[in-house]
């Protein structure tokens, strides 16, 4: 075979991947970067993004993903091994995500060199005849030098190019910078992400009024961190629940709606502060949220001989609007082993219907129905329980009672369960966020950006003086515009700013 | 009387005049260009504009805040800034065409908003009670209403490239204007995102957490910025474009009604 003959072959072959591994790879580049590409990976993303909005997410809590998976047993191992309780971090979403990221990279850096080239030259050569562009006219004009109008133009923002007796003005530059500026920005927005997920923390806690939190790890009820956080990375601070006050609207009209949050803390001992919603504290770039409330009713447990058992005022969680709440308590040091099991209403009545149900969520008629569970709590075997659920499976119910604040039930097996008072409980979200700086300015370049991108316009504009020689003092304009662009408003300003007027229409083409 | 019901009968007037208007601008489009119908109705659609203005001013004052501290206000904003664009665009340009395209969406909508979402007016729920409120849902509500007439214009367009529909102006002068309307909403929408990021970062302590409401909205992002991306790139135009602007303006309605309503995240708060 000939070398003639191989290059021949070759030819016909390249509109196929070529089959060595350099050639595959600029293949596969050229595909990637292509328009149509990019744009199918950006509608990808946004239907990779359902499924995460639809399905409970890992992310935004971990018992909702448990429940629906527990009413829907067929889906849940599926679903699961899809990713589709994590749908952000799974390596599908990343692996769309990432595509487009090196789409965009891939388009913009040729483009910027372009952009650059075109930069540092001139305007294009006015062409010969213009009779054929948009706008053509013919204005009969005062006495001006091409020099003059060169001048004018460029203080009004046209870059121009003078050649003898024509002249190319040009504007909408900023058109291109700013769609590189935007897609640069998209850029900035992914490493701000990126940087955030790998050093950012969050965590929550539940506070209640009178006690403290100190930040370390062991002290969150739930925490998450980047890849690259360290524990030695919390900032040392230490903060005590003085007091929660809440306030709800007592009119008909939305009826029970919260109208005020408001936690006192005392910081290190030192200042007290007042975190509202919306108002956190910031502590050299951790912040501390106030994110919920609830009540925690102090409750206090005896044997026969006045030994106490338990006294501790125990968080209970929200269960609607009105604020029933469910709690726990769990006594193991006791022998037999202790749980109650509670329902605490802060405006109880009892519905004929319903059972006991809170009718507002304010503390006017505050009152606790619980069960008292006497055997095997089940925490003796080494697998970890919600504060929050009582495992009853190995216990047998000794009696039922309801209680107001201060009253105390004596059961018939040598036990005094008294409800002394209720406090309040707050909880809180700690969260570092390195990224959102960069993230802001990203967001921020990418509006500017966008804004020069969409609304800039890209037009040229074509002047023909009359030859120096000739006596005429008629000159030819006529100009092109890329985007819809309404050239004559351009042009009368341009004749308007350059003085000169209109004085005799000529003629007037297409 | 009080404010609130004032402001709301000022809905149920603006709603009977759309019914009105729904009659004339159908009899319009079967009359030539310019026509005295649509005069009148057009004149009817600066009342209504009047209303509705005067009733979220009037929902404002009596609850001391910004008009759109949940469901129904939010949906009554969005009806107001439809119709408001509207007549703006008027001003310049003969759409009377369009009058029909923004009567029967913003009768459903004020409909569903009276009927389902009512809320009575009151203070704002602690989560609410921020300058990013103003900020954040207003930019939302001028898009959205942006973003529906581009609906109505992709619907038109469909119909007319099937031949549905005779006097209307010419294809390309509707592609050529959804497409503008994109241009003028989609920054704002952009606006609208990133404010809600600021604000989630200072309310909730992370800018972007895919809350469902979020993710809605960046879907939305995704599809208008598709929009216009196909558009410059690789010439995306009438049919295809149309297809898209249904397709965002889908989003736009998943969210706010199936989120909003059944769906729970941060962005649910007491009273729809």
């Amino acid at each position: 075979m000939t070398t003639k003959q191989i290059s021949a072959k070759q030819r016909t072959e390249t509109v196929l991947p070529p089959l060595n591994f350099f050639g595959f790879i600029r293949w596969m580049w050229r595909q990637l970067t292509s328009m149509n590409t990019a744009l199918l990976l950006l509608l990808f993303v946004a239907l990779a993004a359902i499924p995460g909005s639809i399905l409970p997410q890992k992310t935004a809590s971990l018992i909702r993903v448990n429940n629906w998976k527990e009413q829907n047993p067929r889906f849940s191992t599926f679903f699961e091994n899809l990713g589709f309780f994590d749908v952000y971090g799974s390596f599908w979403f990343s692996a769309i995500y990432i595509l487009l990221m090196i789409s965009i990279i891939g388009c913009v850096i040729p483009r910027l060199k372009v952009y650059f080239k075109n930069w540092q030259e001139k305007p294009s050569q006015t062409p010969n005849s213009i009779s054929k562009f948009s706008n053509y006219e013919k204005v009969k004009i005062k006495k001006i030098s091409i020099k003059e109008i060169e001048k004018i133009a460029n203080s009004k923002g046209w870059r121009t190019l003078q050649n003898n007796n024509s002249l190319t003005l040009e504007k909408g530059y900023s058109r291109e910078a700013g769609n590189l500026l935007f897609h640069f920005s998209l850029i900035i927005i992914t490493i701000a992400l990126a940087f955030g997920a790998l050093f950012s923390y969050r965590g929550t806690v539940v506070v209640k009024e009178g006690t403290g939190f100190s930040n370390t790890i062991t002290q969150y009820d739930d925490f998450r961190a980047g890849r690259f956080f360290s524990v030695t990375q919390l900032p040392n601070f230490f903060f005590t629940l003085n007091d929660f006050r809440v306030d709800f609207e007592r009119s008909e009209v939305q009826r029970g709606a919260p109208r005020k949050f408001e936690a006192n803390i005392t910081l290190d001992n030192k200042d007290t502060f007042n975190i509202f919603v919306n108002k956190p504290i910031n502590i050299s770039g951790t912040k501390i949220f106030l994110t919920g409330h609830g009540y925690a009713p102090v409750i206090t447990v005896k044997d026969k001989n006045n030994q106490v058992l338990f006294s501790d005022a125990v968080v209970f969680l929200p269960q609607d609007g009105n604020f029933s709440s469910t709690g726990v308590v769990k006594i193991p040091d006791s022998n037999p082993q202790l749980g109650i099991e509670a329902r605490f209403l802060p405006t109880a009545i009892v519905d004929p219907v319903n059972g006991p149900t809170s009718t507002f969520p304010a503390l006017d008629n505050p009152e606790i129905f619980m069960s008292l569970w006497q055997g095997d709590l089940g925490v003796n075997e080494g697998i970890s329980q919600s504060i929050y659920d009582l495992d009853t499976s190995k216990m047998t119910q000794i009696g039922l009672e309801e209680l107001k604040p201060g009253e105390m039930w004596e059961t018939d097996s040598e036990y005094v369960i008294s409800f002394d008072e209720v406090k309040q409980f707050a909880s809180f979200q700690i969260a570092y966020e390195p990224g959102r700086f960069l993230a802001l300015v990203g967001a921020i370049l990418a509006m500017v950006g966008m804004i020069f991108g969409l609304g800039v316009q890209r037009r040229k504009i074509f002047i023909k003086m009359p030859a120096k020689s000739s006596s005429s003092n008629v000159i030819e304009i006529a100009g092109i515009a890329k985007e819809n662009h309404d050239l004559g408003k351009d042009i009368s300003k341009l004749l308007n700013e350059l003085g000169l007027k209109r004085t005799n229409k000529v003629s007037r083409e297409i | 009387m009080n404010l609130n019901n004032l402001s709301n009968l000022l809905v149920y007037f603006a709603i009977f005049t759309l019914a009105i208007n729904l009659v004339l601008f159908s009899i319009s489009l079967t009359q030539k260009k310019k026509n005295k119908v649509s005069n009148i109705a057009l004149s009817l659609t600066w009342l209504i504009g009047l209303f509705l203005v005067i009733a979220l001013i009037l929902r404002g004052i009596a609850a001391q805040r910004a008009p759109w501290g949940n469901m129904y206000e939010f949906a009554v904003s969005s009806v107001t800034a439809v119709i408001i664009s509207f007549l703006i665009v008027s001003l310049k340009k003969n759409i009377s065409w369009l009058g029909i395209f923004i009567t029967v969406p913003s009768i459903i909508l004020l409909g569903l908003a009276v009927i389902v979402l009512y809320t009575e007016s009151g203070p704002l729920v602690p989560a609410l009670k921020s300058t990013w409120l103003w900020i954040h849902v207003s930019s939302a509500i001028i898009s959205y209403g942006a973003f529906s007439l581009n609906f109505g214009l992709s619907i038109i367009y469909l119909l007319k490239a099937k031949n549905k529909l005779k006097s209307l102006p010419s294809l390309n002068r509707i592609d050529d204007f959804s497409y503008k309307i994109v241009l003028f909403a989609f920054p704002i929408w952009t606006f609208s995102v990133i404010s809600g990021a600021v604000w989630a970062e200072n309310a909730w302590g992370r800018y972007w957490g895919w809350d469902p409401k979020e993710t809605w909205a960046f879907i939305t992002w995704i599809i208008y910025a598709a929009y216009l991306h196909s558009r410059v790139t690789i010439g995306w135009k009438g049919k295809k474009s149309a297809w898209l602007g249904i397709a965002g303006y889908a989003a736009i309605i998943f969210n706010f009604f199936v989120i909003n309503i059944w769906v729970t995240g941060l962005h649910s708060y007491a009273g729809i």
